[in-house]
Order: C-alpha cells, then sequence, then structure tokens
C-alpha cells in the first residue's frame, strides 16, 4: 500500500503558520498587476472569496478578508518538516509536489492498520499546526486522489470505483488540457474514461494517455526517494520589516521549543545553528553558530541566539527569519580539519558587538571611499575575509592631502570675500594666497549638507585647506608639499 | 556690466534640463539679461515658448542647439541667420530621420554640409573639446578646436568656458583660454544652464536619476556637485570671470552676431499648384461660385453678398492658397469614397459650405462668420476635417504625405507632461520610494471624469508618506516644481502641418512611433503662435459606420444619401424623444438619455442644443434647466438686455453658443468681429489674467458708452466671462449634430445595415457589441450567429434583413486566418471539418474557438461534436477519409453555450445572461417594466453592469446602468453609499440594487438603497463603461 498526505492550500497554510490571523484569510499573489487571490481559508471561501479574484474583489465579498503574501520560506520549512513527520512512518518518502508527500508502506507489517496509521499521520501533522488530508490505496496515484478528496483520511481498497467519481481535474492534466476537456464537457475521471481511449489519445496527444494511466491506476511509477535530511528547518516571514529584537526572540524560543521537540522525539542534539535573517531591499544576514556541547536543551541554544541578537544592528530591517538546526548523535563531534583559527565565532562576534555598542554601529568595519561628492566621504564596510575591490576613486588635482577626521575649527578673518587671517591654536597666521571657493553641496533629500571650501598658505604653516559649514569654519587637512 | 546667456538648456532637453523655456525666459528678463540662447539636446523644442516669453518681455531668443555628435560628443551650436535656421532643421531632420525615435547622431561631415550660420562653441563636459582636456591630452584638444574651426570658420567659433565653483576646473580654464589665444579664438564664458534658479537643481538631480536608471541614495557623483548651473546675472557673471572679463563682454558680441529669431520663421502654407496670389484667388472664386450653385440652387442676393464678404476678406488675408488645398484634400476624400466633414468654426463660412468642406449652411443657420475669420485675427483660421477612423482615415493622412514628401509634412507633436501620477512616480522613484507607496498614491486619484479634489499634503500622507519625513518634504517640494514639464514628445491625434517648399527647412522633423508618420518638434499652440497653419485630419469612429452603412445599403439596394435625408422626418424623433439612442452619435450617452425625454426635440435645431448642452460647461455653469424649464413652458423667457432679443431669441435667452457670446458683446459694446472673437479668445484659454482683464474694461466700457445700466452690464460681463469657457460653437454643434441626425435616421429607417456597420467598427461609443446586439433584437433585427459556411470577416446583412455577425467577432481568429476561410468557401462549399481544417490552414486553437462559439455547427453536428473534430488530426481527402462517426460528446447545454458566446465573441445571439438567473429574482423588477413605475415606489432591480460613471458635475453621485433581458435601467447611488460599497459596485459584473423610483416624464431612476452582488456563472462578460 501507499499513502499520500496532501496539504490543502498548502501555501497558505504555510503563510499563516505562527501567526495570529482572523478566520477569513487570503492569500494573494503580490507579482501580480491587481494582486490576485491564490488560495483563500474556507471561511473566506464560504463569503465567495476564491482563487483568481483581485484582492479587491475578494474584499468586495468579504469586507473583513486579511489578504497575506506568500511565505516562501515558511514554505520551505513546512516541506521539510512534511518530509520529517513522513520519514517517522516510512523509510521510502518521495516529495511529490508542493505541500504534498507520497510514502512506500509495501514494508509495513502485514495486518497493519491503515486507517489508524492514517489518522495517526495526519495527527502527527496537526500537532505542527499543519492541516493535511491523508489517503492510502495500493497505487501511488490513487492514494493521492484518495488525499485530494479526503475529509481527513481516505482508504481506497478499490481504486476504479473510487475514481471515477472524482473531477477530471483530478488526474491533473495540464492548462491546455483542462480547456478542451471542459470544453467537451468532460467533468468526472468516469466521463473520461468512457470516452474512446485511442481516438482520445489520438486528439489530445500523451499528457492524456498518461491521464488514463493514472486514472486506471495501470503502470506504477517508481517513487523518487527523498534523501533524509540532517538539518531541521522553521521559519517566518514577516509582513513588514521589523524595528526591535524582540519579534526575532520570541518566535526564536518558539521555533526552538518545536525543533528541539522534533530532536527529541528523534533521539538527536543540535551540533550547530544556522541563523538567516532576509532583509528589507534585498540580501540578507545569515550566521552559523557552532554549539560547543550538542545538545537539545532549549535554553542554552536560545542564550546563543540572544546573546548574539542583543548586539547586532543591521542596516535594513530584517522581513524574515530562518532557524535550522544541524542535528547529530549526542555522543559529540570532531573538529573539522580545516576549521578556521577563529575557534570561537560567538566571541568574536561579542567583541565586535561591544566595540559597536561603543563607538556606534557605523563605527566599525573597513573603510572604503564612498560615491560622493562630499569631500573625504567613506563607508565602512563590515569586516570580511575577502579582499575588497577596488573603489572607483574621484579624479585628485594637485597634491594629496593629508586629511584631519574631524577638522580642526578655526577662525576665519574675511577681506574682500576671501580668507585673510586664520586663528587657531595650530593655525594661526596670515594667509598669503587663496584659491576657491569650491562649492560642494549634496543629499538635499534627506539630510542636505553644503560646503565651501578653500585653499590658502598660511604664512609658518604651509597649504591647507579649510571649510566652511554652516557650523563655522575648519581646517579640513593639510597639503603634503614634500 | 552685462551678459548673454549663450548656453542654456531647458526641460526640453528631457531630463538634462529642470526649468521651461518660459521660466528661463522671464528669469532671464528679471536678471536684465539682453538675450539669451536655448541650447535644447537636438532640437529646437523649446524655442517657440522662449520666443513667446522673451517678445512679451522684451528680450531676445536665440536660437540654438545641442547637437550629438557621432562620437557621442555634445557639439553646441547657435543659429546666426535664416540660412543656418534653415541649415540646422534639415541637418536635424536628417539625423532624426535616419536614427531610431530615440537616437539621433550627426555626423562631422553633415556639419561642414549644414553648418553655415552657426556659432559654434566648444561646449561643456560633454563637448568635443574638454573630453580630452579631462584626460590629460591637451594635442587631442587642440586638433578638436582646430577640427571646428576648419567645419565653421575661425570668426565663428568660440572656445567657452564656465565656473562653477568646483575643483579642476580652474587648470581646466586656463587650458581652455591657451587654446583660444594660440588659436586666435574668442572666448566666451557660458554658465551651461540647466535650471532656472538654484532651488531647481534638486529637480535636476531626480532628472539625472531617471536618466541613469537609478535613485538619489545610489546616484553618487551621478548628480550635480552643487547648484551653480542656474541662470547668472551679467554682474555675478562678472563677479565670476574678474580674471577674464573679455570672455564675459564677448558674449555680447557674438549676441550681435546673430541676425535671426523665430520671428523671421520664413514659413509659407503651400500655393495651390504653385500659382501666384491672383491666380490662386481667380481658382477660389470660380471653385466657391461653382460649389455655391450646387448647394444652393441659385444664388440669392444675400448668398451673393455673404461670399463676396468672404472671399474679399479671404484674398485680403492672403489665405486663398489654404482654402484650395484643403478643398482639394475634401475633393481627394470624395474621389477615393472617403466620407468627410469639416466640424469647428469652420461650418460658419458659406465659401468652406460652397467649396464642400463643411456639411452645415451658415446663411440657413445664420452663422457668425467672424468666429471663423476676421480682419483683424492674427492666427490663420482652423478647418478640423472629420474622416472615417481607422484605415481610410490614415490613407489621407498618408496621401497629404505623398504629396508633400517626408520632408514637407508632418503631424504636429503632442508634448506629454509630468502630471499627477507620473509626476509623482518620477520623484518617488528618485526618493527612492517603495513602489507599493507609489501605488496607492497613484491609486488615490480620481478616476475619469470625476475632479480630483484631495491636496497633496492628504494625498501623500493618505499613501503612507510620513510628512516628518525629509524625503516626504522634498517630494512636497519637488512635485509643483516638476507639474508641467515636459515628458516626452507624442503625436497629435490629426493635426498635420504643411510647408510651401520643406517643411524641414522650417522646424526640425522627426520619426514618430507609428510606422509611416513623421512628427513636428512642435505643439499645435507652438505652430499656431508662429502662425504654422495646421489641418487636423480627425478619426471619428461615426464617420466609418455611417460610410459603412451607407455602402451596405447600396449594396442591398435601398442606397442612402446623407446630403438628401429628409430634414425633421418624424419617426427619427419619436425615437430621439423616447431616448431610445443606443448607437447614436453624441445622444447615447446616460446623460443624454435622461434629457431626451424632457427637451422632446422635434426639429433638426433642438438637437443642436441637444448635443451642445449636456456637456460639463452647460451643466456646471447651470444653463440646462433654466433651458428646459423654459422649453416646457415651466419658465417664462426672459432676457438680460432687449438688445439682444435677436442674439438669445432660439435658445429661448439662455445663452449656449460661443457665437451668441460674439453676437453679445458685438450688440451691446459695439464690438467688431475680430474684437469679438479677440474677447473670446482671451477669455477661453486663460493665458494671460492680465489679456483678459483688459478685454473685460473694453466690454465694460463698450456697454456704458451704449448707456446700459450698471447692473446689466455686470450681469452680461459676469454671463459672458463663465460661458466663453464652456460655450459651444454652434457651427459645431451643427456639425455634430447633423452625424446624429443620420445615425438616429439610420437606425430608424436602415437598421441591420447600421447596427452591423457599428458593430463592424467596434469598440467606439459608448456601449459593447452585446449591447448592441441586444438593442438591434429589441428593434426587431434577426440577429445571426457567427457560421463559416456564411459570415464574411465583417458582419453583413442577409437579404431577409437579418444580421449575420462577422468572422472580426471571434476572439483568437486573425484577419489573416478569416481571409482564408472567406477564400476557401467562395472556392467551393466546405464539406465537413476536416475539409475545412484542410482547406483554410486554420490554426488548431482558433478552430477551437470557432467551435466554441458555434461557427462551425454547419459542418458538425452541434457544438462539442465540432470541438471533438477539431481536435482530430487532419488527413490527406482521398487516402484515410476517416469514417463519419458522431463524436462521444453530450451538446452543450443553454448555460454553457452562453458562456462560450461570451468567451469567445463577447456577445450572444441567444437570450440575454439574465435568463439564467431570471427565475431565482421573484420580485426584482424588468428594465422595461420601470416606465411604469410610480415615483417613490421602492423597487429592486438586476443586471448586468454595462456602465459606471461619477461626472465631475454630479457631486460625488455615480450613475449605474443595469442591462437584462428587457433593457437597460438606471440607478443612482448617493456618495455614502457609494464609498459604503465601493469595490462590490466597482468590482462585480452583475448587482442586485433595490432603491426608489424616481420617474420624471418617463425617465426613470432608481435612488439606490442597498446593493449587493448578483451571484451568476457568466464569468467572461464584456467591458462595462466605467468612469471615462
Amino acid at each position: 500500500m501507499f499513502a499520500a498526505i496532501w496539504i490543502p492550500r498548502f501555501r497558505l497554510q504555510a503563510a499563516m503558520r505562527w501567526r495570529e490571523l482572523p478566520p477569513a484569510v487570503a492569500l494573494v499573489d503580490a507579482d501580480a498587476a491587481r494582486g490576485v487571490i491564490l488560495e483563500a481559508t474556507s471561511d473566506a471561501g464560504e463569503q465567495g472569496v476564491t482563487p483568481g479574484l483581485t484582492s479587491a474583489q475578494g474584499l468586495a465579498r468579504c469586507p473583513g478578508l486579511r489578504l497575506i503574501a506568500r511565505a516562501p520560506a515558511q514554505e520551505q520549512a513546512c516541506e521539510a518538516l512534511l518530509a520529517e513527520v513522513a520519514w517517522r512512518f516510512s523509510p521510502r518518502v518521495e516529495a511529490t509536489g508542493s505541500g504534498i508527500a507520497t510514502l512506500d508502506l509495501r514494508a509495513a507489517p502485514k495486518g497493519a492498520c491503515w486507517q489508524r496509521l492514517a489518522e495517526n499521520l495526519a495527527g502527527q501533522l496537526d500537532a505542527e499546526s499543519l492541516e493535511s488530508r491523508v489517503g492510502v490505496a495500493r497505487h501511488p496515484e490513487h492514494a493521492l486522489l484518495a488525499a485530494r478528496c479526503a475529509d481527513r483520511v481516505n482508504v481506497v481498497y478499490d481504486g476504479g470505483a473510487f475514481c471515477a467519481g472524482l473531477p477530471v481535474r483530478a488526474l491533473e492534466p495540464d492548462e491546455r488540457l483542462c480547456a478542451i476537456l471542459e470544453d467537451w464537457g468532460i467533468r468526472t475521471v468516469g466521463d473520461f474514461l468512457r470516452l474512446p481511449k485511442m481516438e482520445v489519445i489520438e486528439r489530445l496527444g500523451a499528457d492524456a494517455e498518461r491521464m488514463w494511466r493514472r486514472a486506471t491506476g495501470r503502470g506504477r511509477r517508481a517513487l523518487r526517494l527523498l534523501q533524509p535530511r540532517e538539518s531541521l528547518i522553521e521559519a517566518f516571514d514577516f509582513e513588514h520589516g521589523i524595528e526591535t529584537t524582540e519579534p526575532l526572540l520570541f518566535l526564536l524560543r518558539r521555533f526552538l521549543d518545536s525543533l528541539c521537540a522534533r530532536l527529541r522525539s528523534a533521539h538527536r542534539v543540535a551540533s550547530k545553528m544556522a541563523l538567516r535573517l532576509p532583509l528589507d531591499g534585498g540580501g540578507a544576514y545569515a550566521r552559523e553558530f557552532s554549539v560547543p556541547s550538542p545538545t537539545s536543551d532549549v535554553e542554552i541554544l536560545y542564550r546563543i541566539l540572544d546573546t548574539h541578537l542583543d548586539a547586532l544592528r543591521l542596516d535594513n530591517q530584517p522581513i524574515g527569519l530562518r532557524l535550522e538546526l544541524f542535528a547529530s548523535d549526542p555522543l559529540g563531534r570532531q573538529l573539522a580539519l580545516f576549521e578556521r583559527g577563529l575557534r570561537d565565532p560567538n566571541g568574536f562576534g561579542a567583541t565586535l558587538a561591544r566595540l559597536q555598542a561603543m563607538v556606534g554601529e557605523n563605527g566599525v568595519g573597513t573603510p572604503q571611499p564612498a560615491d560622493s561628492h562630499r569631500p573625504g566621504a567613506f563607508l565602512l564596510e563590515a569586516f570580511s575575509d575577502e579582499p575588497a575591490g577596488a573603489a572607483a576613486v574621484p579624479p585628485s588635482f594637485g597634491l594629496p592631502l593629508r586629511r584631519l577626521r574631524p577638522g580642526h575649527p578655526v577662525a576665519v578673518r574675511i577681506v574682500a570675500g576671501r580668507p585673510a587671517w586664520l586663528d587657531a591654536p595650530q593655525w594661526s597666521g596670515p594667509v598669503s594666497r587663496a584659491c576657491g571657493p569650491y562649492r560642494v553641496s549634496g543629499q538635499w533629500w534627506e539630510c542636505p549638507w553644503s560646503l565651501e571650501e578653500w585653499d590658502v598658505a598660511v604664512e609658518g604653516r604651509g597649504l591647507i585647506r579649510l571649510a566652511r559649514q554652516q557650523n563655522g569654519w575648519s581646517v579640513e587637512g593639510a597639503y603634503d608639499l614634500r | 556690466m552685462t551678459c548673454v546667456e549663450l548656453h542654456a538648456r531647458s526641460a526640453f532637453s528631457f531630463l538634462r534640463g529642470a526649468s521651461a523655456p518660459e521660466e528661463l525666459g522671464r528669469r532671464a528678463s528679471e536678471l536684465e539679461l539682453p538675450a539669451i540662447a536655448l541650447c535644447d539636446r537636438d532640437g529646437v523644442y523649446g524655442s517657440p515658448r522662449l520666443h513667446a516669453v522673451a517678445k512679451e518681455h522684451g528680450l531676445r531668443a536665440i536660437v540654438g542647439t545641442e547637437l550629438t555628435l557621432e562620437d557621442g560628443s555634445v557639439l553646441p551650436v547657435l543659429v546666426r541667420t535664416r540660412d543656418g535656421y534653415r541649415n540646422l532643421c534639415r541637418l536635424l531632420t536628417i539625423a532624426k530621420l535616419r536614427g531610431t525615435k530615440a537616437a539621433c547622431a550627426v555626423r562631422w561631415s553633415e556639419l561642414a554640409e549644414f553648418g553655415d550660420g552657426w556659432i559654434a562653441l566648444t561646449g561643456d563636459e560633454d563637448g568635443p573639446v574638454w573630453r580630452h582636456l579631462e584626460k590629460g591630452d591637451a594635442a587631442a584638444a587642440r586638433l578638436a578646436v582646430e577640427r571646428l574651426v576648419a567645419t565653421f570658420g575661425r570668426e565663428n567659433v568660440c572656445v567657452e568656458i564656465q565656473r562653477h565653483l568646483v575643483r579642476g576646473e580652474a587648470r581646466r580654464n586656463a587650458r581652455l583660454l591657451e587654446l583660444a589665444g594660440a588659436l586666435g579664438l574668442m572666448p566666451v564664458a557660458t554658465n551651461g544652464v540647466s535650471h532656472a534658479t538654484p532651488q531647481s537643481r534638486e529637480l535636476l538631480d531626480v532628472f539625472s536619476c531617471a536618466r541613469h536608471h537609478t535613485h538619489l541614495d545610489a546616484a553618487g557623483r551621478l548628480l550635480e556637485r552643487n547648484a551653480e548651473r542656474y541662470l547668472k546675472s551679467g554682474r555675478q557673471m562678472a563677479n565670476l570671470f574678474a580674471d577674464c572679463p573679455d570672455a564675459v563682454a564677448n558674449t555680447l558680441r557674438v549676441a550681435d552676431r546673430i541676425e535671426f529669431s523665430l520671428e523671421n520663421l520664413g514659413y509659407e502654407f503651400p500655393r495651390y499648384q504653385n500659382l501666384p496670389d491672383e491666380e490662386m484667388a481667380r481658382v477660389l472664386r470660380e471653385v466657391t461660385y461653382a460649389g455655391a450653385r450646387n448647394r444652393y440652387g441659385t444664388l440669392s442676393g444675400r448668398v451673393r453678398r455673404q461670399l463676396e464678404r468672404e472671399l474679399g476678406l479671404i484674398e485680403k488675408l492672403r489665405f486663398c492658397g489654404y482654402f484650395l488645398i484643403v478643398w482639394d484634400l475634401a475633393n481627394f476624400c470624395r474621389d477615393e469614397g472617403i466620407l468627410m466633414q469639416g466640424r469647428g468654426s469652420a461650418a460658419n463660412s458659406a465659401v468652406c459650405y460652397s467649396l464642400g468642406i463643411t456639411a452645415c449652411d451658415p446663411i440657413g443657420y445664420d452663422l457668425l462668420f467672424e468666429r471663423f475669420l476676421s480682419e483683424g485675427r492674427k492666427s490663420w483660421p482652423d478647418i478640423d476635417l472629420d474622416l472615417p477612423s481607422g484605415d481610410r482615415r490614415e490613407r489621407v493622412i498618408q496621401e497629404v504625405y505623398r504629396r508633400y514628401g517626408e520632408h514637407g509634412a508632418a503631424m504636429t507633436a503632442n508634448v506629454i507632461t509630468f502630471r499627477g501620477r507620473s509626476a509623482m512616480r518620477e520623484i518617488g522613484k528618485a526618493l527612492n520610494f517603495p513602489p507599493e507607496m507609489l501605488d496607492r498614491f497613484s491609486r488615490l486619484y480620481a478616476s475619469g471624469d470625476f475632479p480630483h479634489t484631495i491636496e497633496l499634503a492628504a494625498q501623500m500622507q493618505q499613501a503612507g508618506l510620513s510628512p516628518d519625513n525629509p524625503r516626504t518634504q522634498a517630494a512636497a517640494r519637488l512635485y509643483p516644481q516638476i507639474y508641467g514639464l515636459p515628458r516626452h514628445l507624442g503625436q497629435h491625434s490629426g493635426g498635420m502641418i504643411i510647408c510651401q517648399g520643406a517643411l524641414s527647412s522650417v522646424m526640425p522633423l522627426e520619426r514618430a512611433s507609428m510606422p509611416g508618420r513623421v512628427v513636428a518638434q512642435w505643439d499645435k499652440d507652438d505652430c499656431e503662435d508662429l502662425g504654422i497653419i495646421k489641418v487636423d485630419l480627425l478619426g471619428l469612429g461615426m464617420m466609418a459606420v455611417l460610410q459603412d452603412a451607407i455602402e451596405l445599403c447600396g449594396q442591398r439596394g435601398r442606397p442612402v444619401d446623407l446630403a438628401q435625408l429628409p430634414q425633421d422626418d418624424p419617426e427619427t424623433f419619436t425615437m430621439l424623444r423616447a431616448a431610445d439612442t443606443i448607437g447614436v452619435f453624441q445622444v447615447e450617452s446616460r446623460a443624454q438619455m435622461a434629457t431626451l425625454p424632457r427637451m422632446k426635440p422635434e426639429r433638426f435645431y433642438d438637437l443642436v442644443v441637444e448635443v451642445a448642452i449636456i456637456r460639463p460647461g452647460p451643466i456646471q455653469g447651470g444653463m440646462v434647466h433654466p433651458y428646459l424649464a423654459r422649453r416646457a413652458g415651466e419658465e417664462a423667457v426672459t432676457y438680460i438686455d432687449e438688445r439682444l432679443i435677436p442674439v438669445l431669441k432660439r435658445t429661448l435667452g439662455v445663452p449656449l453658443f460661443q457665437e451668441q457670446l460674439l453676437k453679445m458683446a458685438m450688440v451691446m459694446a459695439d464690438f467688431t468681429g475680430s474684437e469679438a472673437e479677440e474677447l473670446r479668445r482671451a477669455l477661453s484659454f486663460h493665458r494671460s489674467q492680465e489679456r483678459m482683464e483688459k478685454v473685460c474694461v473694453k466690454l465694460r466700457a463698450g456697454m456704458e458708452r451704449n448707456g446700459t445700466p450698471a447692473d446689466v452690464v455686470e450681469q452680461i460681463t459676469q454671463s459672458v466671462q463663465s460661458f466663453a469657457v464652456y460655450g459651444f460653437p454652434e457651427s459645431h454643434a451643427i456639425s455634430f449634430a447633423l452625424i446624429a441626425y443620420a445615425s438616429a435616421w439610420l437606425k430608424v429607417h436602415r437598421g441591420p445595415e447600421f447596427y452591423a456597420s457599428l458593430l463592424n467598427n467596434q469598440p467606439m461609443g459608448f456601449y459593447s457589441s452585446s449591447t448592441l446586439v441586444y438593442d438591434a433584437k429589441a428593434h426587431g433585427i434577426r440577429v445571426r450567429p457567427v457560421s463559416v459556411t456564411d459570415s464574411g470577416w465583417p458582419c453583413t446583412v442577409a437579404d431577409d434583413g437579418s444580421i449575420r455577425l462577422g468572422l472580426c467577432v471571434v476572439k483568437g481568429l486573425t484577419r489573416a486566418e478569416g481571409g482564408r476561410i472567406v477564400s476557401a468557401r467562395n472556392a467551393a462549399a466546405f464539406a465537413s471539418i476536416d475539409d475545412f481544417k484542410r482547406r483554410t490552414g486554420v490554426g488548431r486553437e482558433a478552430a477551437r474557438s470557432l467551435a466554441r462559439i458555434g461557427a462551425l455547427n454547419g459542418l458538425g453536428a452541434h457544438r462539442r461534436d465540432s470541438l471533438w473534430r477539431v481536435e482530430a488530426p487532419v488527413r490527406e481527402a482521398d487516402l484515410f477519409d476517416a469514417p463519419d462517426t458522431s463524436a462521444p460528446l453530450e451538446p452543450m447545454t443553454f448555460a454553457e453555450r452562453l458562456h462560450s458566446d461570451y468567451a469567445g465573441a463577447g456577445m450572444t445571439t441567444g437570450p440575454h445572461p439574465m435568463t439564467l438567473v431570471r427565475a431565482s429574482l421573484p420580485g426584482v423588477r424588468l428594465a422595461g417594466d420601470l416606465r411604469e413605475a410610480r415615483s417613490g415606489m421602492r423597487v429592486e432591480i438586476a443586471g448586468l453592469v454595462i456602465c459606471r460613471q461619477r461626472p465631475g458635475t454630479a457631486k460625488g453621485y455615480v450613475f449605474i446602468s443595469l442591462e437584462d433581458e428587457t433593457g437597460v435601467s438606471n440607478a443612482i447611488v448617493a456618495p455614502e453609499l457609494f464609498e459604503r460599497r465601493r469595490l462590490c459596485i466597482t468590482q462585480e459584473p452583475f448587482l442586485r440594487i433595490r432603491g426608489d423610483v424616481q420617474n420624471t416624464e418617463g425617465v426613470v431612476l432608481i435612488r439606490a438603497r442597498e446593493i449587493s452582488r448578483l451571484e451568476t456563472r457568466a464569468a467572461e462578460m464584456p467591458q462595462s463603461h466605467d468612469f471615462r
């Protein structure tokens, strides 16, 4: 026998996981021009919200409808969870499709109660907040069809009789075939099987033949078996970027509760954790944590993450969260042969975090020239083992400048619109020659800056660069005359 | 100290300049610059506008351009002489027509050929010289200057130096001055102006982002270093170039050498057959009188006097060639069998009527000629020709190109400007606002004709932009700056300009996106301001319908001559009074249909008023109700002044037409015809407040001089002011009413031909094909479905008067496939579906579409039988002919057929979709029964939504038209209910509306109280006419 697990409205269920939502919810394809509804809860469906409507039409029919976007990371985590549950019942598992798994149960003990097994499967998924349908039949195709029309579980012994009443779409014809069959008025598998087979295949091709085989259960296909994974995943996609670490920590705690329970049920422990935070505007923050002493203790694992997040500052807001626990046997593990010299990344990260707390978020890193007209502008890039690429440097004119960061305030006496005398502890003296002004301004759309620069020769002090900004004059640097 | 800015770019440099030419001109005047040169990139797009402002402010506008050269460098040139201007226009035209619409590169070799009459500047950072200096290659820079000298001559090349207070420019300028000295060239100081004031630098940065497809956060050094590229005064320039005053003074010397301005453009309208003026006058007189005898028969004294008066003025103003050329074009249409009719003020001219350009008799209708042409008028008269839209209009346009050549004729440009959505989208993209926020902002704009009332700040806040965010504040600053600036150039819908000689010597021409079209760089207003004449060749769907219907009538032996239609046909007016006007030109809208039963038209002139009165202007001006009340005898007919009785008598004392405005000024204030026309133009365009005030003062003075009491003076002035904005030319209303009457007459007397033609010219008008088919059926016309054994490509009329839908209505069937079907069938009737597939080569998808809507029923037992056969592989006829077994499929049910019809053809010839659900709607009234409903009754209606409208004049009320199997019912929805049920109303194809009946003289409106979705199976319904 074969069992098929089908998670109805899989994308919607994945997106709803870990969320508090009203009963009427619809999943929207945000990339479509008018926000097309992909899936909807039964509550929404009862009020006329069906896939294919635009979000505006959905709201017209169900004013309390909550629209949510797809959550790819959660879908991926749910796929992994589905496989994980399936492996508890059979080592031979196929990921048949999105939210569908097929289990080969032929090695099950004789006299097994299929009904109870199916109930058990559905129950374990219930425990993980996934509503499922389970079908059991002699053929994998029939098992899936049985799952698709099950209320919860459906054990089919006579595949032929069972299939005849199913809608023809259950055979999953492609869009072209679907349209033709609809034109022909073929609604059920029974209708389809009543057509003269050869004439249908002559008209519709190999796809029709495949449907035939599927409907009759002939020509059993081999399952494409999944290799068991050595990691457990949970993920969450936020609807909006989050601004504080509280929601992250809250979810991480819940993730760890679930993941550690799953580890314990498999008698495994976590030796490594991978944290990934997709960020608003693209990119992601990713970090791996070695667990010095592999464990399934929620508190220990949580503390590692908490310490790290406490000091973590990101340029962009996280819009998602993914936590992966790498399972190992409880006996411990050996260090990798080429493990880096940095033995304690957690410790290094903590040190950097402390430095950032002292000098500011942007105060730690590797300096790079910025693409800006602002004189001396630079960016600090995060530490990386990779050599930095050569940044485009604006053309320089004349002598090299030894820049003072920050500039030294100076009093400047102006005569005929030009600097004539400087007065500051290190820079006092008459100006013998002045070139300028050079005006630069920018970033008017957010935090405007504007300055006027002069190159002046001060007797006994050499050639220096002055700048006038809103807060007065400053010496920005001295030219190297050597 | 003064100087001239010789290198300025306006927003017509498209994303390279941030100020309108007008703004640059005004600023130059404020700064007391004697002249300014506008050098827009690869064109003289903004020059007419600068010229107009310069004229107003006593400034000289120098014409120039920045030419993109083949090596990518950009050369600024100034036009010195008229020949130089001609050369520039020709060169730009050649380059533009050679390149794509977006790219235009001039070859160095062409500069020598066309560069006579120019002064070349060495340019700025994009110029051919600076680029070498930037790389430190002084020798190459010198070679580039020498090349310019060799091309233009030493006296016509100036070395351009600019100072924007940035590092490195002192060194570069020193090199340039060295070059100038070494080669004996004149250095000139320019500021390479990109914006009028320093504040506009922000907008220039936004444009830079748009040009480089990036946003401000990522643009880095693509943005400006500072805001120094603004227009500077002579004193500022003198201070800036204190070390080389000659460079500033030289700008005046260069300006002095420039002789050319757009004032002497050298445009001349083509001469008819190249005849001299006197000869053209003689020919015009001859053809006019010949035409007049055709039109009027014997010429009365009044007709002769009017013709003489008009011809005298036309000769005096030297417009004979213009009239003859339009007449020639009208003759071409007649010869080619293309229906044509002049519209607009040309219909006020007896000459135009006699020449067959217009169809309404201005003498019979006592129309005012001065509205069309008057002695004091500076601009050319405007003759607009309505042509059947589509191929026939294109034939006329191509004929003009053929006659005058690619360089001799062009469509006028249509300058697309940044407004509302597009303005904020461009700003938002630069400011890196999330796209969904910009979408929200755009969605807050009102749809269609509903006025936009929300303030910018509130709109930004509602879109989710926090007012405290500095980017929001930047957006609010930028929005008014960008608003109205040119975004890109399109082509005018029908305005063509032609010229004696080459038009490309008068203005640069470029390729339009549409194949075979050439477009000018100036729009119609620019052309008009510079005295360039335009002929509007406008496409009108109803003209195509009339022509098609006439042809069909001829084919069926029921010929119709539009010129000979019976005047005031009683049956036609009975139909109009009953508002049975679906498909009738101009009077088919919901608002027109609601007015017709109250208007009760009985003769042609009533239709003229009906066409003119239901428009936003008269409705907002409060003219509709007084007129209808006076017409119904519910209100006394009064006049502001007794002297106005002859003027306003035929509109019952209510001024409706522009001609009446002119006459009021003439009668009350002794204005001449041209003064009155000047008054109308000043009032209607709102271009200059000063000009408006001036004419109003003149009007008041004239009336007071005539002893008009003060209150009447005030009343007339007020009336004239508001009325000038909305007034409709009577001649135009008559021209449109002629078409409306013809279409109404055809609907009554040649229904099958009329409906078939309407269906063949979709989309047009107010209603979908589906509604037109139901209307035809309601008039007893049988509409037969598409059939490959009978249908042609267009819809046709059978001998029995039924309409046979054409293959053109089948979605997914190409015209070529349709043509193959018809020719294969003409060769031999189809024997079977297999035979059909074999001989037509129609694709399987198209064959499926045909089978689905029953078009193959003549060859198969039923639709599904055909669908089964369509899928079978095509076999050779004589080899393996399969036995003709029937398909193992059940026939489609009625609901399935209905669904397939709408999905495949957008209409059905069978029962209305509402019949499917009628049984489940007990108590819901049929549209056909509503006429009997009493006002105040609570009723429920249901149907397919065919129209949703929220007119700007209706204070937020929404009108919904529902179609059922008996006709159309109308509902009005209050703003509060609309807001509450907005999504249901705007999204659902079928609605149920419960409300109170309002029955006014047979015009039934349901005041909606509740609105809900009507559940049906029909998914693919025709598009309703929404908020357009």
